[in-house]
């Protein structure tokens, strides 16, 4: 299988007058073709921030000061805005969050999903592209597309309205979808519907996902891989099973086990994590993790340690994996 | 005695609809229209017990928030009515407004809103004493704000400290410390852990259940997510367009779940429980608005089981096992 993605050590550091917050440190990974990837972590893990990045769309103080970003065998760190712009909408496309500020309030939905389109088509006539945005509508699952074309985005639900950024995502069926929490405006029932049309839409146009969440329920069902990420880092990488049955690195554990599950029983306390994220300005020296885990030793307080094999396409970032005894509660020795 | 804490008879809170420009003038030039009302809740009965958890469950503009603040009087109820520790609140607050407001208090979804940003912690937090008039001296309120500040897990060291000087968990912490000010027995929590990062929920969540045990406390806990419902309630009510369609204890409702939008509610939900299922699709379309609701059952016309019937009339709960109440023509 190919990578059509591959970030290496990619940095983007924001330049603020407090100081420099590394809001992406140091990130690799890979995605390959018609995979989801699932990036998840808390606020200010650096997940948005990862996304934004490979869309080189990243707005001062921010800059990413290192690594590649190679789509397709190219490095997209050197290019030039005008090259970007060629390459975003059309080859890597994004999904935003809040589908109400994502659309344009005063444009309809057939003008903004016709623009996609047209900006990188200029040789399509008006007539094809009308064709197209109706058959791109069609695909998302609005009824009567070509009349919905003429309405503007406050006629929308909120869900309707996800479809079209969907749509407008896919209207140039793009290499890869980066989608930034795509549905947690929406509700749970609405929810599973646009999490499956993305997937479905994806995996017959052919396109990989890049799918940022903060909810693991939504990756373990949805990606195929997952990348764990803390303080501008990943923690963890490795395929779905691997990470919700096997997770090796404790801030992985601890997570998994901190959410209520279905199958819970009420009065079981709950596993809590200690303390909270660090502050990305005042990042303690060693792993950034340290400060909570519940298995350092002197050297998680003095260096950064380094992604690990674990597994096949498994990987963790803690000195002390090994010694975390079955329970996966405790510390050996 | 009754173990009843709060009981709740077909509650209403209607909400009205502003038409147009010259609405509610004295001179309106436009015809007459008919009032239209937003029916946020539509006839909703419920019985909380001393010491239950009793959650509210649905998605968003079912009436679950509305419900919590109404009953702790942040709405003017339309019709129906509230008893608390059997008396009918009206006339609870017509005898001793203070009593009420003293035993009832809330806990907001936002903690960055919630908590006044002028006001520092100690400030927040003796606040509900001074008006309540729970403290005799400025030594004996410090004394307080301190242990309470203890009890939900902050130094109390930080009392001189603004909010936005924490983060959102500790915020949260302060809004319950403030709750708990007035030694409340119940207590209104409306989606207390949306709004903060996954690991910090658990520390949230586990607060509240040792603090419950501590003092008492009684909850009425909205939320939309179910495995917290799971985890923390012990009583839950599913609610849809304003009205509840399916009541019981907790663990009866997660294990068998009866009615057609609590079963799909359960299926689209995703979970770390399900890895690499795919997500199931069990209805299509989404929620009516509640100013024109269906008539007849308001989930028919997503309901793949719907009949004519349904269309018609509106079903009331019924017990289909003890303690177990669903509004569906189904059972």
């Amino acid at each position: 299988m190919s990578a059509i993605l591959e970030v290496k050590n990619l940095k983007t550091y924001f330049f603020t007058k407090k100081g420099i917050v590394k809001a992406v440190d140091g990130v690799s990974f890979q995605v390959f073709k018609k995979e989801v990837l699932g990036i998840v972590g808390e606020s200010g893990a650096g997940k948005s921030i990862t996304g934004f990045s490979i869309l080189k769309a990243i707005d001062p103080p921010g800059k990413i000061v290192e690594g590649k970003i190679v789509f397709k065998g190219e490095d997209l760190v050197p290019k030039s805005e005008d090259e970007m712009q060629k390459i975003r909408g059309n080859k890597i496309s994004m999904v935003f969050q809040d589908p109400l500020t994502s659309l344009n309030p005063v444009f309809t939905i057939g003008y903004q999903l016709e623009e996609a389109i047209k900006v990188h088509n200029p040789e399509m006539s008006k007539e094809e592209i009308r064709e197209r945005a109706v058959e791109l509508l069609k695909s998302v699952g609005i009824p009567s597309p070509e009349k919905r074309l003429r309405d503007y985005p406050h006629q929308f639900s909120g869900g309707m309205r996800q479809r079209v950024v969907i749509a407008i995502a896919l209207a140039n069926d793009p290499d890869l979808v980066i989608a930034d929490e795509p549905t947690t405006a929406l509700d749970v029932t609405i929810q599973a519907q646009v999490l499956n049309l993305m997937k479905r839409l994806s995996q017959e146009r052919g396109s990989s996902i890049i799918l940022i969440t903060h909810d693991m329920g939504v990756v373990a069902q949805m990606a195929d891989r997952i990348a764990v990420m803390y303080a501008g880092k990943i923690v963890e990488i490795g395929p779905t099973e691997e990470i919700i049955f096997n997770p090796r690195h404790p801030y992985t554990i601890g997570l998994i086990r901190s959410i209520p599950k279905l199958s819970g029983k009420r009065g079981e306390k709950l596993y809590q994590i200690p303390g909270m994220m660090p502050s990305l300005l005042n990042l303690p020296p060693g792993c950034a993790f340290a400060p909570r885990c519940f298995c350092r030793t002197e050297i998680c307080e003095k260096e950064v340690p380094e992604l690990e094999k674990v597994g096949e396409n498994h990987f963790v970032r803690c000195f002390n994996f090994r010694r975390i005894a079955d329970d996966k509660q405790s510390c050996k020795g | 005695m009754t173990n009843s804490l709060v009981r709740v008879e077909n509650l209403k809170k209607y909400f009205p609809v502003k038409l147009g420009l010259f609405e509610g003038w004295y001179f309106n030039p436009l015809p007459k229209r008919k009032k239209l009302y937003v029916k946020a809740i539509d006839g909703v009965s419920f019985e909380i017990n001393r010491g239950d958890t009793f959650a509210l469950v649905g998605e968003s503009g079912c009436g679950k928030t509305t419900t919590g603040r109404t009953i702790v009087g942040l709405y003017r109820k339309t019709g129906g009515e509230i008893y608390f520790k059997g008396r009918p609140v009206d006339t609870v607050l017509k005898e001793n407004p203070g009593d009420f407001r003293r035993n009832v208090q809330m806990i907001f979804q936002d903690p960055y809103s919630s908590l006044n940003p002028r006001m520092k912690v100690y400030q927040l937090i003796s606040e509900p004493m001074r008006v309540h008039k729970l403290v005799k001296d400025r030594k004996e309120e410090r004394e307080r704000v301190a242990e309470l500040m203890k009890n939900v897990g902050l130094e109390p060291e930080y009392m001189t400290r603004y909010p936005h000087q924490f983060s959102g968990g500790q915020r949260q912490r302060i809004a319950i410390a403030r709750a708990l000010a007035t030694e409340p027995e119940f207590i209104v929590a409306d989606e207390p852990i949306s709004a903060l990062d996954v690991s910090i929920r658990a520390q949230i969540l586990n607060l509240m259940e040792d603090l419950q045990e501590k003092y008492g406390l009684t909850y009425l806990f909205i939320a939309h997510d179910l495995s917290v419902v799971r985890h923390i309630s012990n009583k839950t009510a599913v609610m849809y367009l304003g009205r509840i369609v399916e009541m019981g204890d907790t663990d009866e409702i997660f294990e068998n779940p009866l009615h057609p939008y609590t079963k799909t509610l359960f299926e689209s939900i995703p979970s770390v429980d399900k890895v690499k299922q795919p997500l199931k699709v069990t209805i299509e379309g989404e929620v009516p608005s509640p100013i024109n609701p269906p008539p007849g059952c308001p989930f028919h016309p997503r309901c793949p089981f719907a009949t004519d019937r349904c269309k018609k009339e509106r079903p009331e709960l019924v017990e289909v096992a003890p303690g177990h109440k669903v509004a569906c023509f189904l059972y």
